[in-house]
């Protein structure tokens, strides 16, 4: 494989691109239903039904208006975050379930924006890998992506990380194309914003567009001897001139258009965005046998997990290609007169590939949603995966079949993995790990914020008296009610509410080493330690649904205190072997 | 011109493979559900009063479900297991773990699947009193400079003072079904007891008296079976009580202050330094047995101390400072040995 020149990509490829899209969002809405919802989740749900009842009533004389009173009523509510995913989650959901009925479930209805952008993704990195290396390159980066149990889990949620993938995405090709179309700069500065809207993550990414700018820019200077292109042709300064215009003005008013929560009290309420995140609470970070509950966190934490938690094939191809990309990148620097129209994209995949990651190592970044975190960049892992395994195709003088044929043998295991640990995306680590049991070994973290539960309805619903009282620990209310309304779970049950163990008769638990402590509060108030049933991955515990053993009963009074019968010593097991439990049914 | 046997470029997809060889054995050595039954059906038949039952690995949960009505454990303190409260422990290994990785003796090996199956006989210097399965028939009471209030009353699991009303009532109210719990449990939660720190009342800065029973607290990052005896405030000390026959022996004294108070909390939460180092003190009659001071650090500590006398022992416990003072003990008379 030779650096070739920049190649855009056309219709056909569009094409391919578009059905990849649609393949991957049909796959996501079939598991949608086997994916739980977090505690982060369910919030969005929440924040997202105020908002739709806002857009619901843009025809009221109060709404159309946009007075201050409508806006706090739909934005007040977790106004931590900006608006656009909460809005389309509250869109779709309104609409499309509430409305209009086209979709049965309520769940889905709120997750569609994000699937619909995650398959988005795919699209976007198919054409990253056309790009650089050609359309080979682009299906196995795509298939790479989609192949990432964690990617995979999280590309379900109505929650903000696969949207700001993808928004990471879209702002890395439109600054590509950008570079050599004053068009695109309009797009660059459009797709800034509304990344901006989508999560905080996208406030360091001009940075480091901004980086790839000046390199760029210099080894135009370096080629050419000057700055700037004469005779009114255009050089990468103007084009990213315009760029930065464009970010600059149409960004920000992007960004404050979509929120009306800024629009009264703009700076005192730009003011609390800001410093809410920049003074944002730590959470217990689970690491390698240790908890972490405040920074500084290891360095070296995103980079373990990376190597743990991302199927083999892609590790090894995105190693190689990392190798190869930089060879290259480093070769257009060298010589930038014999490489004139790749321009910027090694750098931009090297860049957009490490950044992500090297944020998060920082140790003063809070951490509490492990991977999701440097999600971002995953796509350019698997960019660079393509590149790794095309090249090793040629370098075992493969022809481009038996390159296909490779890639389809080596992505198997990750295909198995996404079928097999997919729908609980965090228990999920590759065979350096050790899979599920070898982290378990090494102490690392199995769930995230309550979403497993939805794996232990079906023995709730089969096992529970009517009207059951039932704790669900780190699940939300909210989430639970999601799941009576989709009929996963059963609508008599009642839900305790948090810190609730003494009035249930069934408990869910979340395994976390954090919460240990409140595995024992279950422990202590059931008097069992022995789950009934529960959710293991491979043997591993990811929840336990404990039931209160026995009624309560009434206890007579203690013996009286001047004549303590002596115990005899130590406390024996039963002579009388007790019947096994009924097995309980494979989840 | 030499040419290497292999293409190097073939070590890529050899990794794959070898990933994949990886995985595909990693699935073969999980037990399922049916072994864990199977192992557990064996250990029902044969068990023998006095015995005991553990697995290994700690983090192979899904066997813990096939566990109800056996004596079972979980391990902890995988190094050097106390397995002294028993005659004998089985010991149900999986993923390859083994009684001869807990450097433990096992015979009558059996397997289920890829579950193994030994009988650990125990040679540690056995348990002869056990505070936490006696503490029903001790005596508590909190001692004042003025006054010594005894801890009367009896929930099934805890020692609790003063408590308000008829006990009689306090009992019907705990035997209530739970639905009829929960409907009160705004107006009367806990049936007139007082609040343990644990549940959500672990993350406020914790305060003031506590009962006094069997207890489980995560400390030194697992869960230790413990019996709960906070200090007080420091003109005040808690007493146990315990009658006991051994009249030799070791008594073992193992303590800790919970990870959560110590360490395990947001900093948002509360302060670190809290927690006061506290003193339990062991008596017989007249003599003083030890005293160990348990540091305010994370971590299970302990010490021993012979046994000499007669007469019921009294644990008292002492501290500069009531809060966030989460100390939970296991205490043990043992027989005399290595």
């Amino acid at each position: 494989m030779t650096t070739t020149a920049l190649r855009l990509p056309g219709r056909r490829d569009h094409l391919i691109g578009l059905a990849l899209a649609i393949g991957y969002f049909i796959f996501l809405i079939a598991t949608s239903s086997q994916v739980g919802v977090p505690r982060d989740e369910s919030i969005y749900f929440d924040a997202a039904d105020k908002i739709a009842a806002w857009v619901d009533r843009f025809d009221e004389p109060g709404i159309a208006s946009f007075s201050k009173e409508e806006i706090e009523r739909g934005f007040r509510y977790n106004r931590e975050h900006p608006v656009l995913m909460k809005t389309l989650f509250g869109v779709s959901h309104h609409w499309l379930v509430d409305k209009w009925g086209v979709v049965d479930s309520h769940i889905l209805g709120y997750r569609l924006p994000t699937m619909l952008m995650a398959g988005l993704s795919l699209w976007l990195t198919f054409l990253f890998g056309l790009m650089i290396r050609g359309r080979a390159v682009g299906l196995i980066a795509a298939a790479c992506l989609a192949f990432m149990p964690r990617v995979f889990f999280h590309s379900h949620l109505a929650c903000f990380d696969a949207p700001v993938t993808f928004m990471w995405l879209l702002i890395c090709y439109t600054f590509l194309r950008a570079s050599r179309s004053r068009r695109w700069a309009i797009a660059s500065g459009i797709a800034l914003g509304l990344g901006m809207a989508t999560k905080l993550n996208i406030f360091f990414l001009p940075f480091i567009l901004l980086g790839i700018a000046v390199f760029d820019a210099r080894a135009f200077k370096r080629r050419t001897g000057a700055w700037r292109a004469g005779d009114g042709a255009r050089g990468p300064l103007t084009y990213y001139s315009w760029i930065a215009v464009s970010m600059i003005v149409l960004g920000a008013l992007v960004f404050f258009a979509h929120w009306p929560w800024l629009w009264h009290d703009t700076v005192k309420r730009v003011g609390f965005y800001v410093s809410f995140h920049a003074r944002h609470v730590h959470y217990p970070v689970d690491y390698l046998g240790t908890v972490f509950f405040r920074p500084p966190f290891p360095m070296h934490l995103p980079f373990v997990f990376t190597l743990l938690s991302v199927p083999v094939v892609a590790l090894v191809f995105a190693a190689v290609g990392l190798g190869r990309i930089t060879k290259d990148g480093w070769r257009v620097f060298r010589r930038p007169e014999e490489h004139a129209d790749r321009r910027s994209i090694d750098l931009i995949v090297l860049a957009n590939f490490a950044a992500p990651i090297v944020i998060i190592a920082l140790p003063f970044t809070p951490i509490f949603g492990h991977t999701k975190h440097w999600m971002p960049a995953m796509p350019f892992m698997a960019v660079l995966a393509g590149v790794g395994l095309v090249r090793v195709g040629e370098g075992l003088r493969l022809k481009m079949p038996a390159v296909a044929v490779m890639a389809v043998v080596c992505l198997a295991p990750a295909v198995w993995a996404t079928h097999h640990y997919g729908a609980h995306g965090p228990t999920y680590y590759n065979a350096i790990a050790g899979g599920p049991p070898g982290a378990a070994s090494i102490r690392m973290p199995r769930d995230f914020w309550g979403y497993g539960s939805v794996a232990v309805t079906d023995a709730l619903n089969a096992q529970a008296k009517p009207r059951a009282l039932t704790f669900w620990h780190n699940a939300t209310h909210r989430a639970v009610r999601e799941y009576q309304r989709d009929g996963l779970l059963r609508k008599d049950l009642r839900v305790t509410g948090d810190w609730s163990i003494p009035w249930s008769d069934w408990a869910v638990y979340h395994d976390a080493r954090e919460k240990l402590p409140e595995e024992l509060d279950i422990w202590r108030d059931y008097g069992t330690r022995w789950p009934v049933d529960g959710l293991f991955i491979d043997g591993v515990q990811s929840i336990a649904i404990y039931q209160r053993p026995l009624p309560r009963v009434r206890l007579p009074a203690p013996a009286p205190p001047e004549a303590p019968p002596p115990k005899a010593p130590p406390p024996k097991a039963p002579l009388t072997p007790q019947p096994a439990p009924p097995l309980p049914a494979q989840p | 011109m030499h040419r290497p046997w292999l293409n190097p470029w073939l070590v890529a997809p050899l990794l794959v493979a070898v990933g994949a060889v990886m995985l595909f054995v990693q699935a073969n050595r999980v037990p399922g559900r049916a072994d864990w039954k199977a192992a557990t059906d064996a250990i029902r038949a044969a068990i023998q009063p006095g015995e005991g039952v553990t697995f290994t690995p700690p983090w192979a949960g899904e066997g813990r479900l096939f566990l109800h009505g056996l004596p079972a454990f979980e391990l902890i303190d995988g190094e050097k297991p106390d397995l002294a409260r028993h005659d004998a422990v089985w010991v149900i290994g999986a993923f390859g773990y083994d009684a001869a990785g807990l450097k433990l003796t096992g015979t009558d090996r059996q397997t289920f699947g890829p579950l193994t199956l030994e009988r650990v006989v125990v040679t540690q210097p056995r348990v002869r009193h056990d505070l936490r399965a006696e503490l029903d028939t001790t005596q508590v009471r909190r001692v004042g400079s003025r006054r010594t209030q005894d801890c009367d009353f009896w929930d099934g699991r805890a020692w609790y003072c003063g408590v308000r009303g008829s006990h009689d009532a306090v009992r019907a109210c705990l035997a209530r079904p739970t639905a009829r719990r929960f409907k009160d449990r705004r107006r009367d939660p806990r049936c007139g007891l007082p609040e343990w720190f644990g549940n959500n009342g672990r993350y406020r800065v914790s305060r003031g008296p506590q009962p006094v029973g069997r207890d489980r607290r995560v400390i030194g990052g697992a869960a230790r079976d413990c019996v709960w005896f906070t200090p007080l405030s420091k003109k005040a000390r808690h007493e146990i009580e315990w009658p006991v026959t051994a009249q030799d022996g070791v008594f073992v004294l193992n303590a800790g202050f919970t990870d959560h108070v110590l360490t395990d909390h947001m900093p948002q939460s509360f302060k670190d330094d809290l927690t006061q180092p506290a003193t339990v003190t062991v008596r017989r009659g007249e003599t003083e047995l030890g005293q160990f001071v348990v540091k305010a650090e994370p971590g299970w500590q302990g010490t021993t101390f012979a046994v000499q006398g007669t007469g019921p022992i009294t644990l008292s416990v002492t501290s500069a400072s009531d809060v966030n003072a989460h100390l939970c003990i296991d205490a043990t008379i043992r027989e005399a040995g290595q």
